[in-house]
């Protein structure tokens, strides 16, 4: 009763869908849009002009397996101009370089470090370097004492923000990293 | 039954000629007093009665005819008359004795108990009087009906705790099949163009589903009444206050005795600009609702034949504060008084929006055999259609759209036998295929289910016993690409559902209902694949290919009470489910680019849900009732001593409610004051949630409805939350982020030309 049952239905079925059956079991890869996997901070002194890059780097995005992330580590009494860059590398043969959007929408974008006063390092921006906006995408960090903390990255997200508030907009990177002022 | 009981009937013969005159006056039975503006068609006539309730056909020839008396509002009654001279008929009619009840039917024996909320009916009549478009509108005076909302437009019912894949909604005699298992998606059904609603509890449900365990919701098209003609309805409506809305409806509908053709279009379109609460406006919660139907019937002696085509559009947008990065933000949101982002009062739909579609084509047959039994076979194809806009696209960019597919078939062959008895049996069969584009949610699918039936039903006088069994199977094959690899997953499950249920009467005050049943719960694909950030709900959800067959065993014993003025029920019930999947919370988060989000898994345990709703009734006076009513439920995980997320909450109703027959140039006006008082929910553990339920909330509503004298005219007018209090609600998901809507009114008027 059961096979009969099962094998009718099955011809019915096979009739009706197989219209649709090639998009069905051939699936396109996942297309997951405006995901930031990876964020580098790249500094360079700006005495030596040595570069130094950290990162976090998280893949196959939220769940999956865990982030990577590196510990800072700067000198004292420094100056470092920053680049932060913000990539989707979901796709490895398809990096997106998401930083220039955020140059572009500087208006409804902000960047904070939150928490970097604490280690004493000044950090300043000027909207000349970041397409015009107070975006500090690129910023010069100045270090002085020996410290050791940690400080967190936040990029937020709101149509027209007031750039003075961190709290303002939706968070669409928020990552800490552990640092080291020697 | 409800309206026009036919309570007399006077033939005064006179020898004549071949043409005669039919004369007759309708009364109130309540009152005494003649009823006007009831409509009567005899013989392709039509007339109305007048003041004094009085009607006359001239020139009705000899022979067999059927007069139909109808009222809007009311159901029509028909019944064929021998005429062979001249005719007075008296009609007595019980008009509003019942009118509070009138969404109550009782599925199988309608004259023995009117009202009773096991087997509860909205009638496509009442639909169109309250202009509901959303089933949340047609479902909200029903008791034990809550919702699970997300803002104001979408809302999905439950009944004890239960819902989604544990409440099926049947249209064409078959399963809706829609992204159901979504918290945010609420069924596609649009009640103006899909006819009535009925609640169904007990084992009748096995015709159509073996995961009912709560019960289901049937709707049905209207069929046509037995006589000729065509009718227009015009429904218009709006809101005010805290929505601003405007809907229209529109009805065709006609039908030919002599082809036994009939026919019935449907239009709605409905526009909603953003709901506010007491305090502030709910940013970007416009949204768009239309839909439309076909209805083509045609009936000869043993076949009746019916083609129906359905379409449904929803496009709700998303509370902009709801759209949040991070748990950071989800709290700062919560703890904000007002929204963080918010919008000036707009009928503009932004993103994030969604847009839904769903398609239904029907084609039925019913075959009216010898020894009167009868064949139905039903043959449904149905699309849906949904995406989901994000905040960060532009243009068309979608961010996550699924389109499924589903054919279906279902063969019933009902036999009543040996005076009493009636067996029937059939088979349900579907296949279904699921296709995603954009972000990963769930895998495409291909599934096949066939699942054979039996009930038995043995219907006395003062009892009846029904008992059902049904076997189901099911072939569900998955599809994903994991880097340029198409990865295939197959499943197999079968399993059984079986019920009894009925009831008997006890003595003429006692009447004692039960049912008892086990059913089960195939894992749905966003339970077996998840695998990700769900936005909506701010959480890693993680799907477990392992689960099982969930299991339920079920027992409700109601007991209804009435004598003189009192009418008392109480619907105590038990159900245990075993391996009941649910979404847990396992204390860990995992870290991404956008911080901690906390870890859920799809996972399995034994639950036992218990409670009871009640209804007390008593009519204070002929036309004054006062209604007490309440649901208590309680859930526990009883393998790990734990609460189970997401119960309602406790609540009691009071409800006076006055009918009146007639005001000024209105009858048949009832009015209905409600409050409502919703406990707050302290069962929970608080790690499964992010915040705390909120509070308590009383809220109170008010409810008019009637009709227009001479004028086939009604009107319906509702005013919720009318202290306009600010409170939130355990079971909309927009607690978050924000207060519940305030003070709304709401208006509907009907106009029928015949």
């Amino acid at each position: 009763m059961k096979q009969i049952i099962l094998s009718l239905t099955s011809l019915f079925i096979i009739l009706s869908i197989s219209s649709c059956k090639e998009d069905i079991v051939d699936p396109p890869v996942d297309n997951e849009q405006e995901v930031i996997t990876t964020v580098h901070l790249i500094f360079t002194d700006s005495a030596s002009s040595a570069v130094d890059t950290f990162s976090f780097m998280d893949a196959d995005g939220p769940g999956g397996a865990d982030p990577t992330i590196d510990s800072i580590l700067l000198n004292s009494n420094s100056t470092y101009f920053v680049e932060a860059q913000f990539l989707n590398e979901q796709d490895p043969n398809d990096v997106e370089d998401i930083t220039e959007e955020i140059l572009e929408e500087g208006a409804d974008h902000h960047i904070c470090f939150d928490g970097i006063v604490n280690l004493n390092v000044d950090v300043s921006s000027d909207p000349a370097d970041n397409n015009g906006f107070p975006v500090p995408v690129n910023s010069t960090w100045r270090t002085s004492t020996s410290e050791t903390g940690s400080f967190t990255l936040l990029l937020k997200h709101k149509e027209g923000h007031s750039h003075q508030d961190c709290n303002e907009g939706e968070t669409d990177v928020e990552v800490s990293f552990n640092t080291k002022i020697d | 039954m409800r309206n026009l009981i036919l309570g007399c009937l006077l033939l005064l013969a006179f020898p004549g000629f071949s043409q005669f005159t039919v004369t007759g006056t309708v009364v109130d039975s309540a009152t005494n007093e003649a009823l006007s503006g009831a409509s009567v068609i005899l013989h392709q006539k039509h007339a109305s009665t007048n003041k004094s309730g009085n009607f006359t056909f001239n020139e009705i020839p000899e022979g067999r005819a059927v007069i139909l008396v109808s009222h809007v509002g009311c159901s029509d009654l028909s019944f064929p008359l021998y005429i062979s001279s001249d005719t007075h008929l008296t009609l007595v009619l019980s008009h509003h004795i019942h009118v509070f009840d009138e969404v109550i039917l009782y599925a199988h024996s309608d004259e023995l108990e009117p009202d009773i909320r096991l087997s509860q009916k909205i009638s496509s009549k009442k639909i169109d009087q309250i202009g509901a478009i959303l089933i949340s509108d047609a479902l909200q005076d029903v008791g034990g009906v809550r919702f699970l909302k997300t803002g104001n437009t979408i809302g999905k019912p439950m009944i004890h705790g239960l819902h989604s894949t544990r409440l099926p909604v049947i249209i064409g005699n078959n399963t809706l099949e829609s992204q159901q298992w979504g918290i945010e998606h609420a069924p596609e059904i649009n009640p103006f163009t899909s006819g009535s609603i009925t609640v169904i509890k007990g084992a009748g449900s096995l015709i159509y589903s073996g995961s009912a365990p709560a019960g289901m919701l049937l709707f049905e098209t209207g069929g046509f009444d037995d006589s000729a003609y065509s009718r227009v309805l015009f429904m218009g409506g709006g809101s005010l206050f805290h929505a601003n809305s405007g809907r229209l409806g529109l009805k065709l509908e006609n039908y030919n005795p002599l082809t036994g053709v009939g026919n019935r279009l449907t239009f709605t379109a409905d526009m909603n600009g953003d709901v506010a609460s007491p305090n502030y406006n709910l940013g970007n919660t416009a949204s768009r609702q239309y839909g439309a139907s076909y209805n083509l019937a045609w009936s000869q002696d043993f076949l009746d034949l019916s083609i129906d085509a359905n379409y449904f559009f929803q496009s709700p947008g998303i509370l902009k504060a709801s759209h949040i990065g991070n748990l950071s933000d989800l709290k700062r949101a919560y703890e904000s008084d007002t929204p963080l982002i918010n919008r000036e009062f707009t009928f503009e739909i932004d993103r994030p929006f969604q847009r839904i579609q769903h398609g239904v084509l029907h084609a039925g047959m019913a075959l009216e055999m010898q020894d009167s039994s009868m064949l139905f076979a039903d043959y449904q194809f149905q699309m849906n259609h949904r995406q989901e806009f994000d905040v960060h696209d532009e243009g068309d960019e979608v961010a996550l759209q699924l389109s499924l597919f589903t054919h279906q078939f279902h063969i019933r062959y009902d036999q009543h036998f040996r005076e009493h008895w009636r067996q029937q049996i059939g088979v349900n069969m579907q296949g279904q295929g699921n296709i995603y584009r954009g972000s990963y949610f769930i895998p495409n699918y291909l599934r096949i289910e066939a699942a054979p039936y039996y009930s038995l039903t043995y219907e006395g006088k003062k009892s009846l016993i029904e008992a059902a069994l049904r076997y189901d199977i099911q072939q569900f094959e998955t599809f994903r690409n994991e880097n340029g690899q198409t990865k295939t997953d197959t499943f197999n499950y079968g399993d059984y559902a079986a019920a009894i249920s009925g009831w008997t009467i006890i003595n003429e005050d006692l009447k004692l209902h039960f049912s008892m049943g086990t059913y089960f719960k195939f894992p749905e694909v966003n339970e077996l694949f998840s695998d990700g950030l769900h936005h909506a709900s701010a959480a890693i959800e993680i799907g477990n290919k392992s689960l099982k067959t969930e299991r339920s065993y079920v027992l409700t014993v109601p007991v209804l009470y009435s004598h003189n003025r009192w009418k008392i029920l109480i619907e105590p019930y038990a159900r245990y489910f075993n391996n009941y999947i649910y979404l847990n919370p396992t204390g860990k988060s995992q870290l991404s680019i956008r911080g901690a989000f906390p870890v859920f898994e799809y996972t399995q345990t034994d639950v036992f849900f218990r409670g009871t709703d009640f209804d007390i009734k008593y009519h204070l006076l002929s036309n004054t009732l006062i209604e007490l009513s309440g649901e208590l439920i309680f859930a526990d995980d009883i393998e790990n001593n734990l609460h189970i997320y997401g119960i309602p909450a406790n609540k009691l109703n009071l409800i006076i409610g006055q009918t009146r027959a007639q005001f000024s140039s209105l009858e048949n006006i009832r009015m209905q004051l409600e409050s409502s008082y919703v406990f707050e929910q302290k069962r929970v553990e608080l790690q499964s949630d992010f915040v705390p339920p909120p509070e308590g909330y009383f809220i109170m509503g008010l409810r008019i409805d009637a009709e227009q004298k001479n004028i086939p005219m009604s009107y319906s007018l509702r005013i919720s939350n009318l202290l306009n209090a600010t409170y939130r609600d355990y079971l909309n998901r927009y607690r978050y982020f924000s207060d519940e809507a305030g003070r709304i009114l709401n208006f509907t008027i009907n106009y029928r030309i015949k």
